[in-house]
């Protein structure tokens, strides 16, 4: 004889089986654990060690057209509007000394040396550039540098193709590391193109079809550009063209996301900021760019590398000329 | 320790993380919609750093250029005998970046006028040293800001420069008495 079931408030009988009802700390300690899945999963360091790599190539393409007037720019004796800090610019000599430590300083973070101590100094000294002399103009891109470089500084950025990585014993590059720094940024360019998208959705201008025209005839249009506004197009292809922009860029956060559209998504987004780029004078948004190998695992990237070289070594070497 | 250390660790970077993403909703529900009811509070300068998406909200059919002037030593205050500066040699950026250094536009876009303010009397003062230190055979007492507008074309940028409806707003930003009295 069996022994009689008893109920209380949170158990059930199922198949002779009792459950007990999932209680808040279970909820919670449920949510808290996908949580630390998302934020705290482990990955090898591929992924970080390219967007390192792209970042610094992207920052010595923005610091070194300075290159040949430091002086104006940076120097005590030059043309500038410091934000919210004094007036602290070096005399020229000073500045270009300060300037050209800061280019060797990204090459370091480039080449991956030491990147725990080099990434804050090169957050520091964007942010004396940026609130001295560059923050002036008020732009996105420098604001999306502060942060990608700020997260940069607790992210571990050499762990591998680096020469910390040279340095250090064989085993180290496999020692897996946090992927929190790569879901950060990502999110942050997911919210950037989601909030651009909605922002045009709403802003009145982009119902028009004159948005698309009167944009490649603005202060930032290439001649490109000019010559695309001269093409004898009837207005709704303007529209759609408006419209196109607007899907595209709402369509962004979703494709990085999903697993399946991720290579697709990062190569037509790469393709939308080269227009950019081409058409509007804005090479500085190619910033995002540099992220987009954070939206894939450092498994992927090290493979996507070793097919690359692999087709590389396979490619025909050209017939010796006699 | 090490378990202890990397739980604290966790903790913080989580912080980092919900504020970031608190800071991006805040901002999104302010800038495009404002009619959601919920109001997350956020201070203005962080909200500006988040404030990542409103590139090219308008569009217009006007052209707008700033040129800079120069007004010679000892010269008269009328407005004929101003000289162009070589504005391009002087912020040597491309249209709109230079269009945005020389309108100051992060001080502009702040709340309190004295900072813009003082940002055109910095620039004024600026321009003036720079141009009389490179300059010393033709030095000038005085620096305007003239804005150029004129409609747009897709001929080119310059295309109606000079054609009829083209407007000139020019405006001193410094003079040298203000420098002395500094």
């Amino acid at each position: 004889m069996s022994a009689p079931r008893t109920f209380s408030k949170d158990t059930m009988a199922e198949g002779g089986r009792s459950v007990r009802a999932p209680s808040k700390s279970d909820v919670f300690q449920k949510w808290t654990g996908k949580w630390n899945e998302y934020w705290f999963a482990r990955d090898s360091g591929h992924a970080f060690a390219l967007f390192r790599i792209l970042l610094g190539i992207y920052l010595l393409g923005y610091f070194l057209r300075y290159a040949g007037t430091v002086t104006l720019e940076f120097s005590n004796q030059g043309i500038y509007n410091p934000f919210r800090i004094p007036d602290i610019a070096l005399p020229p000599v000073g500045a270009g000394f300060l300037f050209w430590f800061f280019i060797a300083l990204i090459a370091t973070f480039t080449v991956g040396f030491m990147t725990r101590i080099v990434t804050p100094v090169i957050l520091v000294l964007f942010l004396y550039y940026y609130f001295l002399s560059i923050g002036v103009r008020d732009c996105a891109y420098d604001r999306l540098t502060i942060l990608f470089l700020g997260t940069s500084c607790i992210t571990d950025l050499d762990r591998v193709w680096s020469v910390t990585a040279l340095t250090r014993p064989p085993g180290a590059q496999n020692v897996r590391v946090w992927r929190w720094g790569a879901r950060l940024i990502g999110l942050q360019i997911q919210f950037l193109y989601g909030g651009a998208a909605v922002y045009k959705m709403v802003s009145p201008a982009w119902h028009e079809a004159e948005m698309m025209h009167y944009t490649f005839c603005n202060m930032w249009a290439t001649p490109p550009a000019f010559w695309y506004a001269r093409l004898p197009f009837p207005s709704w292809v303007h529209l759609a063209t408006t419209v196109a922009v607007v899907v595209f860029e709402f369509l962004l956060p979703f494709g990085f996301a999903i697993r399946r559209f991720r290579l697709w998504t990062a190569i037509l987004a790469t393709v939308f900021h080269l227009q950019i780029t081409g058409l509007l004078n804005l090479p500085e948004f190619l910033v995002c760019v540099a992220t987009y190998p954070l939206f894939f695992t450092g498994t992927e990237v090290r493979n996507a590398a070793a097919r690359i070289l692999e087709w590389g070594r396979k490619s025909p070497s050209p017939r010796p000329s006699r | 320790m090490s378990v202890f250390r990397k739980k604290h660790r966790m903790i913080a970077l989580s912080a980092i993380a919900g504020a970031v993403i608190y800071a991006n909703v805040s901002v999104l529900l302010r800038s495009v919609a404002p009619w959601i009811p919920v109001n997350l509070p956020l201070p203005s300068e962080i909200a500006n750093t988040f404030q990542l998406f409103g590139m090219f909200g308008t569009f217009s059919s006007t052209n707008y250029q700033f040129t800079l002037w120069g007004l010679p030593n000892g010269a008269a205050v009328n407005r004929t005998n101003w000289i162009p500066l070589p504005t391009d040699k002087l912020v040597p950026h491309h249209k709109g970046d230079q269009f945005m250094r020389l309108r100051a536009n992060k001080h502009a876009a702040s709340v309190d006028p004295k900072i813009y303010n003082d940002a055109m009397m910095n620039l004024g003062e600026k321009i003036w040293r720079y141009y009389n230190r490179h300059h010393p055979d033709q030095p000038i007492s005085r620096v305007a800001l003239q804005l150029d507008s004129w409609p747009t074309s897709p001929e080119g940028w310059d295309a109606r420069r000079n054609n009829p409806g083209a407007v000139k707003n020019f405006q001193p930003i410094f003079w040298e008495d203000l420098l002395l009295t500094r």
